[in-house]
């Protein structure tokens, strides 16, 4: 167990990995009502082809969703969500490409909820019956977002940016992939990759980080499993469409500017790509952007606009959502500030943008969950958050406006709108 | 921590919780009305008017770099709805980091809700213009994300004509009509003589945060204040409507409403029947059924109107209604467990608690309770719902009148029979 420090913040971070390969990182809240514990999964959506042993092995797509379903259920033909509302806990789980994560937060019995977060996720019933039971319900789920026109945006401008890596497909499948998942498939997942050296356990609150360490050492699997060799295949550098449209029930048009360069996301070069990365988002079209004033001032986008950097293996993609009556002169007009600032950036501006981003990181200090969230993503990727905060400090103009050169390439831009009827 | 609650101006509140947990520092300030379709509507349109520029900065640019300079200090404008109350104003969040941000940020929330960029004695009419687009635009876009739009549309056959219609956007048409110089006049009105709430959370203390809110609002600013009380609500008669668009996924919406005066009981009884993952809807219409994948209920304590919600195959409308109708039923009977309201209140008292950990839902929950005129703080509710009779929900449903039953359903069928209300 190993206690870090930080300068530019006053949180602590207490980490540890046990035998298994199992890595705990506990962030110490005195006087913390709330409790907050994560276990993800080294699992998501782009983990769709692997090797294990000498098997290759292709699942059909959104098995890891499927399997944040059924992980609930438990052998004795209970469910673990009504096990921790005995406690007033409040329990929940998400996939994304990359992870999948269970978690809770309460006020009270924290460390009875953890045994139970830590037996209901080694836990796993899956039958014929409660397969095809829970195929009705994320039918629903997919219809439910397939309505929503800001996911279409995203789900299509993730196939238009990607098409080979596996990013390029929806999280959580389609009605047809899901149709195909049975109980064999979940378990050969499952057995994969809901494994200790594949997981993390992360915990946010006024609580002991020895009886953590030492519940999660008692409870799992003393065996350290090798993990898969995972193929995101070999995507090209240029997207696979420069644009994308759907017609959807809705009032204003919205879009998604993407670009992507591939690049490693990994290890200490990874943490730098993607603070890199980040703060390229916020300089070229972030909320206190010359491009947003510019857009906004001009009636080109309303109020909901956003930038953002997301990071996958192998690849970092810059996402630019919003609504606008003229997608394409949104595209235009960010496509010449990416030029302009891939030529020059005006230092003040520069550090400004970062100052800004500097308190945003203070600020998500208090977020336990997002915290939380931060840490997993950056364990898998290995290294620590907080020592982000200090790495921000050291990027320089110049380093940003290299990388959003490399990114607004002609051919490694996409634009995808969804329009109304 | 530390809560002082006093009249610092007429009609202007100033809290202040002092607390040394957090490294985010939050000031919140709201004028409040009761409301109607132009006032919701000027109250949602004047914050976002605001915020585009003051004398001292014209524009977003410049304002954007005041802000950015404050360690990327927020001050976003906010509009909201309690009930057949409007509230505006901004909610401004900050970090200390080599320096002390506190006077800084409340100099600027202050300019930018004092000293706007004006004309002619007016906001900018290119402000104003710009902002009546966006408003309007965003009102249109809540048809992207349906159910809200099934909530929105299930209050507005409720209420009617009447200010708990309204949401906290206000309506396309008055957005239209409003002129320049009314708005403005609004704002005078709004700034000198609207109930105001102020409230702070963060690392200072009662006297630092008076001294840099009354460096902002001087003597004198506040001549006549405008009291106000808000109206019990009145509903509409019991209706059932259905309405269609091009979607894959149906809304339904069963409401009813209560006369019940403790709202936490109601709040208690919706829990037990769609609280969350321990709730009747969640275990029987979901997870028993397989009929959908969202699903549950909730109390509004201001329109004292429950909710019971799902989205569904369109195909299955009725069925889910009558799974839907079942579970309240069970309630009706008293088919209640001891263990399903223990693990209600649980939850409900959880959520109490946490309050404490979120500057955000700190500001949240006592601009509400400020609202409903009940002063306990978290911990005290929680604990008088810990000790409620919780058999008394079986009464509170008994007495549940029903209202809208709505569905926002799909375009199936051929042109006749959509023309016909499908038989919930």
């Amino acid at each position: 167990m190993k206690e870090n420090s930080y300068l530019s913040c006053n949180q602590k971070m207490i980490s540890h990995t046990c035998g298994n390969g199992l890595k705990i990182c506990v962030f110490p809240k005195p006087g913390f009502r709330r409790a907050y514990a994560m276990l993800a999964v080294n699992y998501g959506s782009v983990d769709i082809t692997f090797t294990s042993g000498n098997e290759e092995y292709t699942s059909p797509l959104g098995v890891a969703h499927f399997l944040e379903h059924k992980v609930f259920e438990q052998p004795d033909g209970g469910n673990a969500l009504q096990t921790f509302a005995k406690t007033g806990a409040s329990p929940n789980a998400f996939t994304s490409k990359t992870m999948t994560a269970y978690h809770f937060s309460g006020t009270e019995k924290f460390m009875h909820n953890l045994e139970i977060l830590l037996d209901f996720v080694t836990s796993p019933y899956f039958t014929v019956e409660n397969v095809a039971k829970e195929q009705g319900i994320i039918g629903q789920e997919i219809s439910m977002v397939n309505d929503r026109p800001g996911w279409k945006v995203y789900e299509n401008l993730m196939s238009s940016l990607y098409s080979v890596h596996p990013a390029k497909d929806s999280i959580i499948g389609t009605v047809e992939s899901i149709g195909k998942i049975t109980r064999e498939t979940l378990f050969k997942c499952y057995n994969t990759f809901y494994v200790p050296s594949n997981m993390t356990l992360c915990v946010a609150g006024d609580v002991s980080a020895e009886k953590i360490i030492a519940t999660a050492e008692s409870m799992l699997s003393r065996e350290r499993i090798v993990l898969p060799a995972r193929d995101y295949g070999c995507e090209p550098a240029h997207v696979a469409r420069a644009f994308v449209e759907e017609r959807m029930e809705t009032a204003i048009p919205l879009f998604g500017i993407g670009a992507k360069c591939m690049l490693r996301t990994d290890g200490e070069d990874g943490m730098r790509n993607r603070l890199v990365a980040e703060l390229a988002a916020d300089v070229l079209a972030g909320p206190s952007s010359r491009l947003y004033a510019k857009l906004y001032g001009n009636g080109d986008i309303g109020a909901e606009f956003d930038a953002e950097a997301m990071v996958l293996p192998g690849s970092i993609a810059m996402m630019i959502s919003g609504e606008s009556r003229n997608p394409q002169k949104v595209l235009d007009e960010a496509v010449a500030a990416a030029q302009s600032l891939a030529t020059d950036i005006d230092y003040s501006y520069f550090n400004r943008i970062k100052k800004a981003n500097l308190g945003a990181s203070l600020r998500s200090l208090d977020r336990v969950k997002s915290l939380c969230h931060e840490q997993v993503e950056a364990t898998f990727a290995g290294y620590d958050y907080l020592d982000t905060i200090d790495v921000m400090n050291e990027i320089s103009a110049a380093e940003v406006s290299a990388f959003i050169g490399k990114m607004f390439k002609e051919d490694r831009i996409s634009l995808s709108v969804v329009s109304g009827k | 921590m530390n809560m002082t609650y006093k009249e610092i101006m007429p009609g202007m509140k100033l809290r202040v919780i002092e607390s040394g947990r957090f490294e985010t520092n939050c000031i919140s300030v709201q004028f409040l009305s009761r409301s109607s379709d132009e006032i919701a509507t000027s109250m949602a349109l004047i914050p976002r008017i605001l915020r585009r520029g003051t004398t001292k900065h014209p524009d977003m640019e410049s304002l954007a770099a005041a802000l950015d300079d404050m360690y990327g200090t927020r001050i976003e404008p906010v509009s909201r709805k309690y009930g057949d109350i409007s509230s505006a104003g901004f909610i401004c969040d900050f970090v200390d980091m080599e320096e002390k941000v506190l006077t800084g940020a409340m100099k600027l929330l202050g300019e930018i809700l004092l000293d706007p960029k004006t004309r002619n004695g007016m906001f900018l009419d290119e402000y104003t213009d710009g902002e009546r687009v966006n408003l309007i635009d965003e009102i249109k876009s809540e048809i992207n994300n349906k159910m809200s739009y099934a909530l929105r549309r299930t209050n507005e056959c409720i209420f009617g004509t009447s200010p708990y219609a309204v949401n906290e956007l206000g309506t396309e048409d008055a957005a239209e009509c409003i002129d320049n110089k009314s708005l403005f006049k609004f704002y005078k009105k709004m700034i000198s003589s609207f109930p105001c709430e102020i409230f702070f959370c963060g690392n200072y203390t009662y006297n630092e945060v008076e001294r840099a809110v009354l460096s902002v609002f001087k003597s004198g600013m506040r001549d006549k204040v405008t009291k106000f009380s808000s109206n019990p609500p009145e509903y509409e008669a019991e209706k059932r409507v259905c309405e269609r668009m091009d979607i894959a996924q149906a809304s339904l919406i069963i409401s009813m409403y209560t006369n019940e005066k403790d709202i936490y009981l109601s709040k208690l009884l919706a829990s037990v029947l769609g609280g969350g993952t321990s709730s009747k809807l969640f275990n029987n219409v979901r997870e028993k059924e397989s009929l959908c994948y969202s699903t549950g209920a909730m109390f509004d304590s201001f329109k004292k109107v429950i909710y019971m919600y799902a989205g569904i195959d369109p195909k299955n409308a009725s069925k889910a209604e009558r799974a839907i109708l079942r579970e309240f039923k069970s309630c009706i009977d008293g088919d209640i467990s001891e263990e399903e309201i223990t693990n209600a209140k649980k939850a409900m008292i959880d959520d109490l608690l946490t309050t404490e950990d979120s500057v955000y839902a700190m500001e949240a929950f006592w601009l509400r309770s400020s609202l409903l005129g009940d002063e306990r703080t978290p911990r005290e509710v929680a604990s008088a719902i810990k000790n409620a009779d919780g058999q008394r929900i079986v009464e509170v449903a008994k007495g549940l009148v029903p209202s809208v039953t709505y569905l926002l359903t799909g375009m199936e069928g051929t042109e006749n029979e959509r023309k016909l209300l499908p038989e919930l």
